[in-house]
């Protein structure tokens, strides 16, 4: 039992990010892409036990390096853990 | 022909889960952009297709609910007023966030006649049952 949750903004940008963490439970994984990547320093994920992944490219492009609890993927990846999700949500 | 319906048995192969449930949470104030008006027309079209559809108000969404609103003194079309067409639907299942109302100095009330106030731990505990949920 565990959703995938897409967020694709900055959480200092808007509050997709944090009405996204309301509603996150445990097994809950979250992905983060396009401008989400950026919120991988954002002081609300340096604290979360949930797994985090954000798309390596996306990072890149954005001059973003690995960080302690953020796994980077590749799009195939991103496939795959939206395959093997029980459902998705995307925060836009 | 033979064609035509091989794909159209491929297609039932692939996707073996019949959708039913569809959560529909609303996070945008009423004139974010037309997130508001778009999140009600999917609401109604689904639930044309007999589709069994709840709507969660959270965050600025919650602001969707307020009573006496007047869209028209900014030149706006009032959707709003269309959430009275939501029991025609059978679109009964209206959950607002307390917390979200609270935060925003809001009393806990709404346009709603039967809509349900939950803390967003119980909104969290309510999305599993759903097949898709969709963000406005």
């Amino acid at each position: 039992m565990s959703i995938l949750h897409i967020v694709r903004s900055n959480g200092f940008n808007d509050d997709r990010l944090q009405q996204c963490l309301n509603l996150l439970a445990e097994n809950d994984k979250l992905l983060l892409i396009d401008d989400g990547v950026y919120n991988v320093s954002h002081p609300t994920c340096a604290s979360l036990t949930q797994a985090i992944f954000a798309i390596d490219s996306h990072c890149q492009a954005r001059n973003i390096v690995e960080q302690g609890n953020v796994k980077q993927i590749n799009i195939e990846e991103f496939v795959n853990l939206s395959e093997h999700a029980e459902k998705v949500i995307t925060w836009q | 022909m033979s064609s035509s319906q091989n794909s159209a048995t491929n297609l039932q192969e692939m996707s073996p889960i019949t959708v039913t449930r569809y959560a529909i949470i609303n996070t945008s104030a009423p004139f974010d952009r037309l997130k508001g008006k778009e999140s009600l027309d999917a609401a109604l079209i689904l639930a044309s297709y007999e589709m069994d559809v709840s709507l969660f108000f959270i965050g600025n969404g919650v602001y969707q609910t307020q009573a006496n609103q007047q869209a028209e003194s900014i030149a706006h079309k009032d959707y709003l007023a269309t959430f009275k067409a939501l029991e025609f639907y059978d679109i009964e299942d209206i959950y607002l966030c307390q917390d979200s109302l609270t935060e925003r100095g809001l009393a806990t009330d709404s346009v709603f006649d039967d809509a349900q106030y939950l803390s967003a731990e119980q909104i969290k505990a309510l999305l599993p049952q759903f097949d898709v949920v969709l963000t406005f």
